[in-house]
């Protein structure tokens, strides 16, 4: 059990250590997160580009309404 | 040889055919980093003994020094990717290389980070202009550049070229950081792994680091093949495969 390490203290050096770590978690999730909200959106963007192009109009234009 | 060499090459670097092996190999890829990551921190910060000199301040080298190894993969691996795109013309191989480019930089960042934390109590100092700081910190500004360059330039193909061209050059400073410890007389300490000599760690300290390593390695493949397939499907928005995609998504969702 020497080898467990007194997590609040570290030997006077928790600060450094968790500070760093914090940094990390602060990076990874931007990297997870990240991936994963543009992976979302993206998939958003062409399910509606699709969804759009698959409408029908629901009106016939008249002759000369797009003069 | 060489021509079916090309046509394996244009084959998987077809959008489609990328799409579909991204989307087979990201899942392993994210729970095999998450499992690393766990096992490899855990033996980190619980199993691995306290060091007798620097005490528990040591237990920052589980990210900084897996942060400082990636920095170096990733550019690596984007300017290779450039190189691909540039000489064969594959767009996929253009679209990684940019992907790449910024969890590059943000492993930079974290080693030159973690690295100025664990510099504080152990050297006395948060920065030091000496030969390993100063090229990695280059190789952030590499990162930066890179980015800045190819958002610079409009037409996508122009900017794949000059970025990657920029990504070549700079490798050269790959080499300097990892001999800079070597070549110079630095306050960063000498590499942890040496060939002849093997590791400089104790064995319970080295598989948490070696764990970490993989993990971080697993996560940034899982990463850039999501975020690839991401830049793909905006990329050929309207191509009719993504329409195909965008049909069976819809039913899903419906």
């Amino acid at each position: 059990m020497d080898s467990l390490i007194n997590w609040f203290d570290m030997n006077g050096y928790a600060q450094w250590v968790w500070s760093a770590y914090a940094l990390w978690a602060l990076g990874f999730a931007w990297l997870v997160f990240g991936t994963l909200r543009g992976r979302k959106q993206a998939l958003v963007q062409i399910t509606n580009r699709y969804r759009r192009s698959q409408m029908q109009p629901t009106t016939t234009p008249k002759n000369g309404d797009n003069a | 040889m060489a021509s079916r060499f090309w046509t394996w090459l244009h084959k998987k670097g077809s959008p489609p055919v990328f799409y579909r092996m991204a989307d087979r190999w990201s899942p392993w890829l994210g729970v095999a980093a998450l499992l690393a990551l766990v096992v490899g921190l855990y033996g980190g910060l619980v199993l691995a003994p306290t060091d007798y000199q620097q005490g528990d301040s040591y237990r920052i080298i589980y990210i900084h020094v897996p942060a400082a190894w990636m920095s170096m993969f990733v550019y690596m691996f984007m300017a290779a990717m450039a190189a691909v795109g540039i000489v064969w013309r594959i767009k996929v191989a253009d679209t990684m290389a940019l992907v790449a480019a910024p969890i590059g930089a943000m492993f930079t960042a974290l080693a030159l980070a973690t690295g100025s934390i664990w510099g504080k109590p152990t050297w006395g100092t948060w920065w030091e202009w000496d030969a390993r700081l100063t090229s990695e910190l280059i190789l952030l500004f590499l990162y930066l550049g890179y980015l800045a360059l190819y958002n610079a330039i409009d037409e996508e193909r122009k900017a794949a070229r000059a970025a990657g061209l920029l990504a070549l050059v700079g490798v050269v400073n790959i080499p300097i950081i990892h001999y800079s410890v070597q070549w110079w007389h630095t306050l960063h300490q000498g590499p942890i792994m040496d060939l002849n000599k093997g590791f400089s760690l104790q064995g319970s300290m080295v598989w948490p680091l070696l764990t970490t390593m993989l993990g971080f390695q697993l996560l940034f493949f899982w990463a850039l093949l999501r975020r690839s397939q991401t830049a793909v499907l905006i990329k050929e928005s309207g191509a009719r495969w993504v329409d195909e995609l965008a049909r069976q998504k819809s039913i899903e969702n419906n």
